[in-house]
């Protein structure tokens, strides 16, 4: 087999054409924002891909709820936003006031096996919740593939898996509990202000400060795993079979390669098994941004090689626990664009985005990534009255994103696209209210919860039109 | 021959002569990064719940937490305040803050210094 160094040795020994500015306006423009950065001594607090800045007067992590409700009802003015892993693309935790983390308010607090239900503190990552239930013989119905995530962020922008029968993560919900601006604690679920409860499962946290989430989540089981390498025209003629015929189903796609791997996922009681061909994703990411360094002149070139390495590579099986097969840490850093789409028009978009890469956007080395969402009944959740199907786009943390972003957000907004909370777009409060039936709704809720704003950055205001 | 399998002679070429992967793993290193943790339990939980992930784990692309060698070129030819900045802003793999939304400099400074210390010291 064709290894990967082997194959970086080979575009290294080409002749060195290095694609222009592939990753220098974004270098200038950081170099930039460094010299604007007030002249205290605030450290800076950047989002997970360190697009989003803001220069927080407070940075607090409270120990308990208690601490949290006194905290935020002593505030001294100001925009009050929680923060967990700060994996959103978006502006949504920017402020300049006080930036509240709930790392320190983690664990699972409560639990029933007899109806496989559980209360979480929402501070807690979710590769912690994951171990912390199967400890106890449960586990969440599905998962997303990001490990660092808080159970709040997750909750709050329907962070969601894949898999054409499951959906985001707010629909195995069954109450939720709310820090509001005043530092009351409150609770609600179906029954118990239901009102509150529609608008809290995807919330933004807008609602005010999300500290305990009651899971409703099912008996731990073990997925048995596999990732196998196809050209994506295959991949593409059965993907929406293989959706339904399995439990979890996405597929990536490898731009300028012509392959793609499917990823499909079911239950199973076979033993614990890892895989020997293993295939670290984020050492793959680099091999295909030295590709792109290297042979970026020439997409033909390009495409050769990487289809020479990837017709090689073996199928993968591996049959572990659920959580520790869905989430994974990345340690490579992206900015993302990701819209959800009716589910019979995203592959037709999937296609032109395709397209529209690969004549415009030889920079670009990142895997699409296509995953399969149920529809749900949630307000703000984008699967809301519709099966989807999600395309997710990517650019390296250190290079411009917004030129290949701006060229796909319009295939994605024609099919009817609703994007995902925490990843890039451009919409505003008139698109958005188009697009979800409820939006007043929602907005009613959040004027009554926090009327003064105490919660809204102006990303958040100028989002809700407020 | 054209030009293009002119070049597919000059990839076969290249992955002929490639290398191999492998390389020597130190598993002591790794088994000790899986489960130090400082002897100041403030700190404790700092680390548990922030640099842990990544530096406790080998794989992550993070320096492991107790290798001495890798932390002192890193120290060395960088320096402590570069270090920090690293952590402040994020540096490749790394999060800006180290996933510590709380963390001060002198964190971020303790926070180095525990895991820059072999499991001797």
């Amino acid at each position: 087999m064709i290894s990967r160094r082997q194959l970086l040795k080979f575009a290294a020994a080409l002749p060195v054409v290095k694609l222009a500015g592939a990753g220098a306006p974004i270098k200038q423009a950081r170099a930039a924002e460094a010299t604007a950065r007030p002249a205290s001594n605030v450290i800076p607090w950047r989002n997970w891909s360190g697009l989003q800045v803001a220069h927080p007067r407070q940075r607090v992590a409270p120990a308990s709820i208690e601490d949290l409700q006194q905290l935020v009802a002593e505030a001294s003015g100001g925009v009050v936003r929680p923060v967990g892993a700060g994996h959103s693309f978006t502006p949504l935790m920017n402020t300049d006031d006080v930036l509240l983390s709930l790392d320190r308010i983690q664990g699972l607090v409560d639990y029933d096996n007899e109806n496989h239900t559980a209360v979480m503190e929402a501070g807690t990552r979710l590769y912690n919740a994951g171990e912390l239930l199967d400890e106890v013989g449960q586990a969440f119905p599905n998962m997303p593939d990001i490990a660092e995530q808080s159970l709040a962020g997750a909750f709050g922008t329907a962070t969601h898996g894949t898999g054409a029968g499951l959906g985001c993560m707010p629909v195995y919900v069954n109450g939720l509990e709310l820090i509001t601006a005043d530092g009351e604690r409150v609770y609600c679920d179906a029954d118990t202000r239901p009102d509150l409860f529609q608008a809290a499962r995807v919330n933004l946290g807008a609602l005010g400060v999300l500290s305990r989430v009651h899971l409703q989540n099912r008996p731990s089981y073990r997925l048995e795993r596999t990732l196998e390498w196809q050209p994506i025209e295959e991949i593409l003629a059965e993907a929406d079979a293989l959706a339904d015929r399995h439990r979890n189903f996405e597929f990536f796609y490898i731009p300028f390669s012509g392959w793609g791997f499917m990823d499909r996922q079911d239950i199973t009681d076979a033993e614990i098994r890892l895989s020997e061909d293993h295939t670290d994703q984020n050492e793959g990411v680099y091999t295909l941004q030295s590709l792109r360094d290297w042979l970026g002149w020439s997409s033909r070139l390009r495409g050769f090689a990487m289809d020479m390495y990837m017709r090689r590579l073996p199928a993968e099986h591996t049959v572990l626990p659920s959580w520790q097969t869905y989430t994974h840490t990345r340690a490579v850093r992206f900015n993302e664009m990701e819209y959800h789409l009716p589910r019979e028009e995203g592959l037709k978009a999937f296609r032109e985005i395709r397209e529209v890469l690969e004549k415009n956007f030889p920079e670009v080395f990142f895997p699409f990534e296509v995953r399969w969402v149920q529809a749900d009944d949630i307000w703000l959740s984008p699967f809301y009255r519709r099966d989807c199907i999600s395309i997710a786009v990517h650019r390296y943390y250190d290079e411009d994103h917004t030129a290949f972003f701006k060229a796909v957000e319009p295939i994605f907004r024609r099919y009817g696209g609703r994007p995902h909370w925490g990843k890039l777009h451009s919409l505003g409060p008139q698109e958005l209210a188009a697009l979800y039936p409820h939006w007043d709704d929602f907005l009613e809720v959040r004027q009554a919860m926090d009327p003064e704003g105490r919660f809204l950055n102006t990303y958040l205001r100028e989002l809700f039109g407020v | 021959m054209n030009r293009f399998w002119l070049f597919g002679v000059i990839v076969l070429t290249g992955l002929w002569l490639g290398g191999c992967d492998g390389g020597p793993e130190r598993e002591a290193v790794r088994e000790y990064a899986a489960v130090a943790t400082p002897d100041d339990p403030e700190l404790a939980e700092t680390y548990e719940r922030s640099c842990k992930s990544c530096h406790a784990r080998s794989g992550s692309g993070a320096p492991l937490t107790g290798d001495a060698v890798v932390w002192t070129r890193l120290i060395e030819n960088k320096g402590m305040e570069r270090l920090i900045e690293h952590t402040i802003h994020g540096y490749r793999g790394m999060p800006p803050m180290g996933h510590c939304m709380d963390c001060d400099v002198e964190d971020f400074g303790r926070l180095i210094g525990f895991m820059a210390r072999g499991p001797q010291e």
